[in-house]
């Protein structure tokens, strides 16, 4: 699903689809990063609501057929908003019980969610074919062929994600500068002191984890729609962890690192493709437990140079702060 | 319910408390931390909480700011009982407390950590946050003119964009107090506020209890082992140990209470 091997003769068909993947993990890491970079919530069961966003929205807008749920034929927008309405939803049932429980829960109940989520798509054929999943169109086709005749069609997919990755990196970063955003990061660094101050802590690590999720539901829907169907095969976990590398290698609590981690990530699984597909230098199960490795070391290399990744907000505290004389007093 | 020992005092002070711990239990598993505790705050003082290590003081200002949920007993504040009640909701009605070891709002700058506080802000709606940033800018113009004011009297206003985990024990201890003023309560607690602090910064410390409390009306219970700064500093003092309330009056009398010295002698302190 990283996307097509490279053919050197359609370098532009290649690109584009590179950068659509960027766009797709980048709303991902987007998502995660009000959650663990704001807050400070452990989710990791990212896969989860993108699957729910993805298959909601798959379901508002294929034609109706006796061989799945519904299909309600609604135009594409519908299917978008619908798709991040429902992966709120779901991750509001979630936070309900397990966001008054200390933190871990959260992470063992996020991470058994993504699991059994797949299970569920995966064993109720009725719903969306099962294994088989779901033919899903891609909107606006035709509009685009009849008005841009022998343009690339995953321009489309670029304009529709650059929009989405703009309004949402507009929206995080208003929140982030408010004191909503303010008392996010003060529950990150010890919600404890949050309390203290007198704030509703549960009130905004539900809104926190469910607007994350939404956008992580927004990643699904144009994913089924860009791929042009959806099945179980496409929410395993390991992309969770492809998730979290790109948020920790672009800077965990800043916008601009979460979307430029996204970009780091598919040069990073690019890059490695090209080993096998081009250069067939490795076989495709050397070319997996590779990757591993490298991720591995590339996170390694991560913490001891620069744990706050590349754009990390925690920076100035690594860099000391010596020079205001703030940690010259002794107590 | 009054102890005897406040009845003893109902001579000198005619205000009424402000806060009230009526016959207080706060167990953990076996152990009694807090047992059958009783003690009053008046409106307007300072008072000292002291006792040997592992008293229950701490606990007992748990208790109070609603961390812990007390076995049975009550909390009354301000008339109300508050026992029970989620902290963020106490700490709104103007009961206020720091800890005895100092949280940190690491990377956050000392700024930040002062706007976080003042409560009802507008953009902490999350709508208003993103579509109302007039009023969102208006309002943290007026938060921070507060807040530069405290910092000053804090003496912390050069370290005013600085990260808070750049900033000395003692500088933390002081912008613990300054960021909880922000909500400006009618009680504080202070748990050890001037543990590891340098002799200067201990009287900055005090010079600024005493300010606020002339000034500000903010009404103290400090919790602090150095006998002879509570004996100067506090209006009155209140002895636990072993979990409950052993003595409480003004300095001169708990000086010379013998239970107090044996629980002293007896605590190893
Ligand atoms: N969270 C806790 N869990 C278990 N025991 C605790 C807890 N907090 C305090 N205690 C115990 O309660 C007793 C009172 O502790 P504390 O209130 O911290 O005393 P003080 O602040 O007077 O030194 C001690 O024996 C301590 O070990
Ligand atoms: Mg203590």
């Amino acid at each position: 699903m990283i996307g097509a091997p490279l053919q050197i003769a359609n370098v532009e068909g290649y690109l584009l689809t590179v950068l659509i993947w960027v766009g797709i993990y980048g709303l991902m890491a987007l998502g995660l990063n009000i959650q663990w970079g704001q807050t400070g919530l452990f989710n990791i069961g990212v896969i989860g609501f993108v699957a729910v966003g993805g298959y909601t929205s798959a379901t508002l807008t294929i034609p109706p057929s006796s061989s799945y749920f519904g299909g309600f034929g609604f135009p594409f927008p519908v299917g978008l908003v619908g798709g991040m309405l429902a992966a709120g939803f779901v991750a509001f049932l979630i936070a309900i019980p397990v966001l008054r429980l200390r933190e871990d829960y959260l992470a063992i109940a996020t991470i058994g969610f993504q699991e059994i989520i797949r299970l569920v798509y995966l064993n109720e054929e009725w719903y969306a074919g099962g294994p088989r999943g779901l033919r899903v169109e891609a909107p606006y086709r035709d509009l685009w062929e009849s008005a841009l005749p022998g343009v690339n069609f995953n321009w489309m997919w670029i304009i529709m994600l650059v929009l989405l990755l703009v309004i949402f990196y507009v929206v995080l970063e208003r929140l982030n500068n408010s004191p909503f955003g303010r008392v996010l990061k003060s529950i990150r660094e010890d919600e404890d002191v949050a309390l203290a101050a007198g704030k509703y802590v549960y009130g905004y690590k539900m809104r926190s984890f469910v607007f994350g999720c939404m956008i992580m539901g927004a990643a699904g829907s144009i994913q089924a729609h860009y791929i042009g169907y959806i099945n179980p095969d496409f929410f395993w976990p390991l992309i969770t962890f492809y998730v979290w590398i790109a948020l920790l290698l672009g800077g965990s609590g800043n916008n601009k690192g979460a979307i430029l981690g996204a970009g780091i990530l598919m040069l990073f699984l690019e890059g490695t493709n090209l080993l096998k597909a081009d250069l067939a230098l490795v076989s495709s199960t050397q070319l997996d437990a590779m990757r591993f490795a490298l991720v591995g070391l590339l996170l390694v290399g991560l913490m001891q140079y620069r744990p706050e990744g590349v754009l990390g907000e925690r920076r100035s505290l690594f860099e000391g702060g010596g020079d205001s004389g703030g940690s010259a007093d002794a107590d | 319910m009054q102890t005897e020992q406040t009845e003893s005092e109902a001579s000198e002070g005619v205000t009424e408390p402000i806060l009230a711990v009526e016959e207080v239990t706060k167990t953990f598993g076996e152990l009694l931390a807090v047992d059958n505790c009783s003690f009053e705050i008046e409106d307007g003082s300072i008072t000292g909480l002291i006792g040997p290590n592992g008293a229950g003081k701490s606990t007992m200002f748990n208790v109070i700011s609603g961390f812990y949920q007390p076995d049975s007993g009550t909390v009354r504040f301000n008339d109300e009982d508050i026992t029970g009640l989620p902290p963020n909701e106490i700490a709104h009605k103007g009961l206020v407390r720091t800890f005895q070891i100092t949280r940190d709002l690491t990377e956050m700058t000392v700024m930040e950590n002062m706007m976080l506080t003042p409560k009802n802000q507008t953009g902490e709606s999350m709508f208003r946050a993103v579509f109302d940033r007039g009023t969102i800018d208006r309002e943290n113009d007026a938060i921070a003119e507060r807040a530069d004011e405290l910092l000053e009297l804090f003496q912390l206003d050069h370290l005013r964009d600085e990260f808070s985990g750049n900033l000395s024990g003692g500088q933390r201890k002081l912008l613990e107090m300054a960021r909880m003023l922000m909500l400006e309560p009618d009680v504080m607690l202070l748990d050890e506020p001037m543990a590891g602090v340098n002799p200067t910064l201990e009287n900055d410390i005090v010079e600024r209890i005493e300010a606020l409390n002339r000034e500000e009306d903010v009404t103290f219970m400090i919790v602090e082992h150095d006998m002879g700064l509570v004996m100067d500093l506090c209006d009155r003092i209140v002895v636990m140990n072993e979990g409950t309330d052993l003595a409480a009056g003004p300095p001169s009398t708990i000086q010379n209470d013998e239970r107090v010295l044996e629980a002293y002698l007896g605590g190893g302190s």
